[in-house]
């Protein structure tokens, strides 16, 4: 306990200086634009960002990154309640109540229960991830490199069980991912593979032209497929306070919203969206009258807000702890890490304490900064999302090829931005999610160098991964997945999760 | 037996998967394989090819047998503009500077929206072009070419 003081004072020293101050506000900002905007997404705008934050301190950078992936989640209801659009995918359920409450005269309680509900999830597990972090390193320490890659073969499961849509089709993607990880040098060896006797191909393909190639250009072309129409509910948005009886039904959904997101915040795949989605579920279940759902319950935005904040905090934890992303943008925060020169793994908490504490506390002066970005400042987001689509997508656009070409200063980087643009678009007209093949590009380099390790250790016996105990208990939680997955009962609870979607 | 492709999604993903399999074989021979207690360096581009193009065959298959939801539109004028602008901005900007390239790029690129209007999208491709100039090039200073080369 006196630990864990101890360390948020550190933590708040480190963020309390002008310079981190203004980073974290310029992540909020960020974050709750992209969120607004319907059409661009923060993995795409992390993505778009990261060559800028290769210039500012580690610390910055990172305090930065992390306000743009909570920020959406904030700005991402507004659009739901305001425009029955999803801002962000976690905010598709928030659409189906909040809209209904907006059309009822009731916007302005909807935004702010969404807003309160966010800012206490993003407390709790602010608190969450300072008091597990350290114990969990400290366990993660004990790993070899046997357990590592059977951790990192029950994250990409994990992550192929909890992505929406097809099982196989995702299965197939992290194999994709893994395929395009391989491109350039292998470092056992020193042989080139896939480079084609090409250069710029030999430090492999750039993760930024992969991850705004995939999210930002393939995204736009799919949303010019039918024309915008969005209708922003013009009337006054009125009162903003919910009166004391939607504070009461409220609450309790906001505290299941919060445990729920942080339980699957953590796991692999898990995230943000999944944490809505069964938010939504839950609340539908243990509502006294079901039906009130769809027409404007106030537990249907509160809850599912509260979790998609509390999801997309929690899947900090097994990045700063174990560094293995629990997800796509956790994949993005990794990149970060290593650009920086900051190897990530339970060393980071003892090598680099400053950062992982500064980055805690950040979290929850930023939700308060949200608080404060979201609800006075309301009126300017609206505004915001008058801006019709055919003026936001060429700037959308630019951003993503000046973010590619900042990268190395290279056109190389551009045209592979292109390119994959295509495959995105390719990928979501056959309905195979990309998020699992950036999953898939980032691990596949760390799980072959730590088999290779493992096997040098264990002279080449492969029962290594059986014999030790944690490597064994992953892979068999990884085997318990897929076979639960198979499970004709499970496989249609699952479907009913992503039903909305 | 009627073969008859049912579901254009599973086809369209299976004949890519299949592709990218085969060719990353290919790609492959030159490398050595070695076997799974010392790997080589074309151990898993191998296995993973492999994979791949079974997933393929497993997806063409499946694309015979099962219904596929509805494709709806292809955007192909957006997939032509948008990729378009974005591989005409690495064409120019080396030497046209990222002023210039921003205009060009977002006039070609609203190309793709069919309620393009000209008067209001020039002036935005002007002023979007102006704040990068300002975000880029002075704020965070990326050291990248601005003005156009004559």
């Amino acid at each position: 306990m006196v630990d864990l003081l101890g360390n948020l004072a550190l933590g708040f020293g480190e963020v309390i200086t002008p310079t981190n101050l203004l980073y974290c506000f310029l992540g909020c900002l960020i974050g709750t634009l992209i969120g607004v905007l319907p059409g661009i997404g923060p993995l795409a705008s992390i993505a778009l960002l990261l060559p800028i934050t290769f210039s500012l301190e580690p610390t910055g950078a990172l305090i930065m990154l992390a306000g743009i992936y909570y920020g959406a989640q904030y700005g991402g209801s507004t659009t739901a309640i305001l425009v029955n659009l999803p801002g962000e995918a976690s905010a598709v359920v928030t659409c189906i109540d909040g809209h209904q409450m907006a059309l009822k005269g009731r916007a302005g309680p909807a935004l702010a229960i969404a807003a309160i509900g966010s800012f206490i999830a993003g407390t709790v597990v602010t608190l969450l991830i300072a008091t597990v972090a350290a114990p969990l390193t400290v366990l993660a320490l004990r790993f070899g490199p046997a357990d590592y890659a059977s951790l990192m073969i029950f994250g990409l499961i994990g992550a192929v069980v909890l992505a929406s849509g097809s099982v196989m089709k995702a299965i197939a993607m992290v194999f994709v991912g893994l395929l395009l990880g391989i491109i350039g040098i292998d470092v056992n060896s020193g042989y080139m593979r896939y480079t084609f006797g090409y250069p710029p191909l030999a430090d492999g393909i750039g993760f930024v032209a992969l991850a705004v190639g995939l999210f930002g250009v393939g995204e736009i072309v799919r949303n010019l497929e039918h024309s915008d129409s969005r209708s922003v509910i013009s009337s006054k948005i009125g009162r903003l306070m919910p009166t004391r009886r939607d504070m009461r039904t409220a609450l309790p959904a906001i505290a299941r919203g919060t445990a729920l997101g942080s339980f699957l915040g953590i796991l692999p795949g898990g995230g943000a969206t999944l944490s809505a989605f069964a938010s939504y579920a839950l609340e539908k279940r243990v509502a006294r009258d079901p039906s009130r759902f769809g027409s404007g319950a106030i537990e249907g935005v509160a809850g599912p807000e509260a979790a998609n904040n509390a999801g997309a905090q929690a899947s900090f934890i097994p990045m700063l702890t174990l560094g293995i992303p629990a997800n796509a943008v956790m994949a993005l925060m990794i990149g970060a890490l290593t650009v920086q020169g900051i190897q990530p793994g339970p060393r980071v908490l003892q090598a680099e304490p400053l950062l992982v504490w500064g980055l805690i506390v950040s979290m929850w002066v930023g939700n308060l900064m949200l608080l404060i970005i979201n609800l006075p400042l309301i009126g300017l987001w609206v505004r915001l999302l008058k801006v019709p689509y055919r003026l936001l997508f060429p700037a959308i656009l630019v951003f993503c090829a000046v973010g590619a070409f900042t990268i190395n200063n290279s056109t190389f980087d551009i045209y592979m931005t292109a390119l994959f643009g295509i495959l995105g678009y390719f990928f979501i007209k056959v309905g195979a999610e990309p998020a699992p093949l950036i999953l898939g590009f980032v691990l596949g380099p760390l799980l072959e160098e730590n088999v290779r390790r493992a096997l040098v250790f264990s002279r080449g016996d492969p029962i290594v991964f059986i014999e030790e105990p944690i490597s064994a208990g992953f892979l068999a939680a990884a085997a318990i997945l897929l076979i639960l997955v198979a499970l004709p009962s499970l496989r249609r609870q699952r479907q009913e999760a992503f039903r909305e979607e | 037996m009627n073969l008859r492709v049912r579901n254009r999604q599973n086809f369209l993903f299976g004949a890519f998967l299949l592709f990218l399999g085969v060719a990353g074989i290919v790609f492959a021979r030159d490398l050595t394989m070695g076997n799974a207690f010392r790997m080589g360096p074309g151990y898993l581009p191998n296995v993973l090819s492999g994979c791949i193009a079974l997933f393929g065959l497993g997806f063409l298959a499946s694309a015979f047998w099962t219904d596929g939801e509805e494709w709806g539109r292809t955007a192909w004028s957006g997939l032509l503009f948008v990729v378009g602008a974005v591989v005409v901005f690495g064409l120019i900007v080396k030497w046209a500077g990222l002023a210039l390239t921003i205009v060009v790029s977002v006039l070609l690129s609203s190309f793709a929206a069919t309620d393009r209007r000209w008067r209001e999208i020039v002036p935005f491709a002007i002023g979007l072009a102006i704040a990068c100039v300002l975000i880029f090039g002075t704020i965070f200073n990326l050291h990248l070419p601005i003005w156009p080369k004559w």
